[in-house]
């Protein structure tokens, strides 16, 4: 399938650009199944554009950049910058990558997708690579006062540096701002602020009760965890991607799990599937009952909050009988789950979503036919589907805006394709529809995990291949074929095989994708995170302007952002 | 003053959830503002970008205050041994309390607060805040 598309690909953009410009195009499949194409970096913009015109891609999902300085081989220049796209009609996902010398530009795509603006300052700043006409090229996730490109290979990865202030106020340059005459106060809103989810800061001028311009401050919370996860073994990144979007961990682990056993070429049993599939939709459960009970308390309502937190310290028993932890569970490994689950476990899975069920009827008693919270959310933040496409929105808010994109139904993986369940789809995007979009969600993730729990496949719970996965407690200490294996996986780790990977999953805030590169060593020559919220979130100044005060706490909080994702 | 950042944060929602209930042992008032709190509680981790608006948030405290450090990111920079993350509160401000963990389970937070109460009680030394020069990279804010 994805030799025909690309192909396609090829014969439309041969007839689009001429002939010694298309010789230097490469195009190919990699060995899991990614299309990718290759361009020098001065055809990236009339590439892009044709794509996007064309009607062939709607989504571009993830810029980044990579670092071979110690990988040169085949290559001329340094840095790679790597595009993702994606097409809601086809489903088809294609990488264009292009190669950047050191103090070389390439071009900016935010006059063709304006969603590149952040993705393009985060690879600014983590490796030093200009893009050219980017409206406001300034670093985002690390502090003014940063030298250096943290990212790129010759940085030592603890060399801190210390910053001394916070930046004042600022605003990117817009040329057709006119301050004449207007009575403007400036407003700054966190980054310590209850409202504030902990470590976003929002930069306003406001006239009266309106919002004339808006800007917001990324990266209090950037714990560099994809150089992490440079320096650690693939098994020690996965506690890193708990610590991700903390509020639903087992998720972020499932997504880098699956993208590291996608490139090993390896396929868990179908009891490990089970598991990933009940602890994937709990953590949906419980991450929309962090967003819909913070977003509830910003605008006042106490109670549902403390409603839903029963719930959650249900599931995180839950999450405690089967690895000890609750929060930041490092359940999976890759090849598998940790450990079996004890007995009784499903069971109780079982009991658990009934009083949930409960709890979540408990909830639409509470808030949807609620006068206050009707007005307070209804025509808040409404966004067109278009537009939220267009700044790559996934998840429960794309959802809201009535697009139907759920890369559960779309591009199944697990067994999701042979469950029934349905996905909830709003009308206008505001943040009434993100609450009931939510709202039905849980109650289809509930029925996901009682069909699931009611037939769990007997099994094993890992693969049992060797250069994969640690053998039993009791050959390490019983034979010394075990101790041998046990000791070279510690040590040397294992080892996908040289090659590149984009893999998704469909987590609670959207799509969740993970790009990694390996160069055969045992740890992630680069990881990258496509986090679901730092897109919707780059929309935010756009959706507050214009509004009042008391809307951006409202749209703030439907938007589910989480520090740990948003910043990594 | 909850000064919740990252997956602490979650986990001190849990411990004044009803659940684990903090109300219990005397820390119902949770007060968003500096002003009108003595207790600070760190939980999350504090990044270098982070860490001169701490400090504002600390100095804006009034005497008689006091300072939890709840968590491993907190108490030493937890396992983010990176370029952006302060290792450890300690650094900038005076600690009274580290609770370790990541993130600590809320039994912890509770004797971690318990352990304040009654070294306020017993009147305990405190020669870290005695000590405690402000640091000099941070600039003051004025």
């Amino acid at each position: 399938m994805s030799m025909q598309n690309l192909e396609n690909l090829k014969a439309e953009l041969s007839s689009f650009v001429s002939k010694e410009r298309f010789d230097s195009f490469k195009f190919y499949v990699t060995p899991v199944g990614d299309d990718v194409l290759e361009v020098p970096k001065e055809d990236i913009v009339p590439v892009v554009r044709f794509l996007r015109e064309s009607g062939k891609f709607d989504f571009l999902m993830d810029v980044c950049g990579a670092d071979y300085l110690n990988n040169m081989q085949g290559r001329q220049k340094r840095f790679d910058v790597v595009y993702h796209f994606f097409s809601s009609r086809t489903y088809q996902r294609l990488r264009v990558k292009a190669q950047v010398g050191e103090n070389e530009r390439i071009d900016s795509i935010t006059s063709v997708w304006k969603c590149a603006n952040w993705f393009e300052r985060e690879t600014y700043d983590m490796f030093g690579i200009e893009f050219a006409n980017h409206p406001y090229l300034t670093r985002l996730l690390c502090h003014h006062e940063f030298v250096g490109h943290p990212l790129r290979k010759d940085y030592v990865a603890d060399q801190q540096q210390h910053c001394s202030s916070a930046l004042p106020l600022h605003f990117p340059p817009d040329p057709n701002w006119n301050p004449e005459g207007r009575s403007l106060v400036p407003l700054n809103i966190g980054p310590s602020h209850p409202a504030t989810h902990g470590t976003l800061r929002i930069m306003a001028e406001i006239e009266g009760e309106t919002i004339a311009r808006a800007n917001v401050e990324l990266g209090y919370l950037h714990r560099c965890f994809e150089k992490m996860a440079e320096t650690h073994p693939y098994n020690q990144v996965i506690p890193y991607t708990d610590r991700l979007n903390y509020c639903s961990a087992p998720m972020n682990n499932i997504g880098y799990c699956k993208t590291v056993e996608r490139l090993l070429g390896v396929e868990i049993p179908p009891k490990a599937q089970a598991m990933r599939i009940i602890l994937a939709e709990l953590s949906r459960i419980i991450d929309h009952f962090v967003c819909i009970g913070a977003n509830a308390v910003d605008l006042g309502a106490l109670s549902t909050f403390f409603y839903l937190f029963t719930y959650r310290e249900m599931v995180y028993s839950l999450f405690e009988k089967l690895c000890g932890a609750r929060l930041t569970v490092s359940l999976t490994r890759v090849g598998g789950m940790a450990q079996d689950a004890p007995p009784g476990w499903f069971d109780e899975v079982l009991e658990v979503c009934k009083k949930i069920r409960a709890g979540i009827d408990d909830l639409e008693r509470l808030l949807s036919g609620n006068k206050i919270w009707i007005q307070r959310t209804q025509g808040v933040g409404a966004i067109s589907a278009e537009d939220a496409i267009a700044w790559g929105y996934t998840g429960p808010c794309l959802r809201a805006a009535g697009v139907n994109l759920d890369l559960r139904k779309v591009q199944p993986y697990y067994f999701y394709d042979q469950l029934d369940f349905d996905v909830p789809i709003g009308s206008t995007g505001d943040v009434y529809d993100r609450y009931l979009v939510r709202v039905a969600e849980m109650r289809e993730s509930l029925k996901i995990i009682e069909q699931v729990a009611k037939n769990v496949p007997e099994g094993d719970y890992t693969v049992r291949d060797k250069g994969v996965v640690l053998p039993e407690k009791k050959d390490v200490y019983g034979n010394i074929e075990g101790l041998m294996n046990h000791f070279m996986l510690i040590i040397k780790g294992l080892r996908p095989p040289v090659g590149e990977i984009y893999d998704v999953t469909e987590a609670a805030n959207g799509e969740l994708g993970f790009y990694l590169v390996s160069d055969g060593s045992g740890r992630p020559y680069r990881l990258h995170v496509r986090p679901p919220c730092f897109a919707i979130y780059q929309s935010f100044p756009e959706q507050i302007t214009g509004g009042l005060v008391a809307d951006v706490i409202a749209i703030l909080g439907s938007m589910n952002l989480i520090g740990g994702e948003l910043d990594r | 003053m909850p000064y919740g950042t990252a997956c602490c944060g979650i986990e001190f929602m849990s411990v004044m959830g009803p659940k684990y209930d903090i109300a219990r042992f005397g820390a119902e008032v949770v007060r968003f503002s500096p002003r009108q709190a003595d207790l600070l509680i760190v939980a999350g981790t504090i990044t270098e970008k982070m860490a001169p608006i701490l400090l504002h948030i600390y100095e804006q405290m009034l005497e008689p205050k006091f300072v939890i450090s709840m968590g491993a990111c907190a108490s030493s920079g937890g396992f983010y041994r990176a370029y952006h993350v302060l290792q450890g509160i300690d650094r900038i401000i005076p600690v009274d309390v580290f609770v370790p963990g990541c993130p600590p389970a809320p039994e912890a937070v509770m004797d971690g607060v318990m352990v304040l109460q009654r070294m306020i009680a017993e009147n305990h030394p405190r020669p870290w805040v005695k000590n405690w020069k402000r640091p000099a990279w941070i600039k003051p804010v004025g």
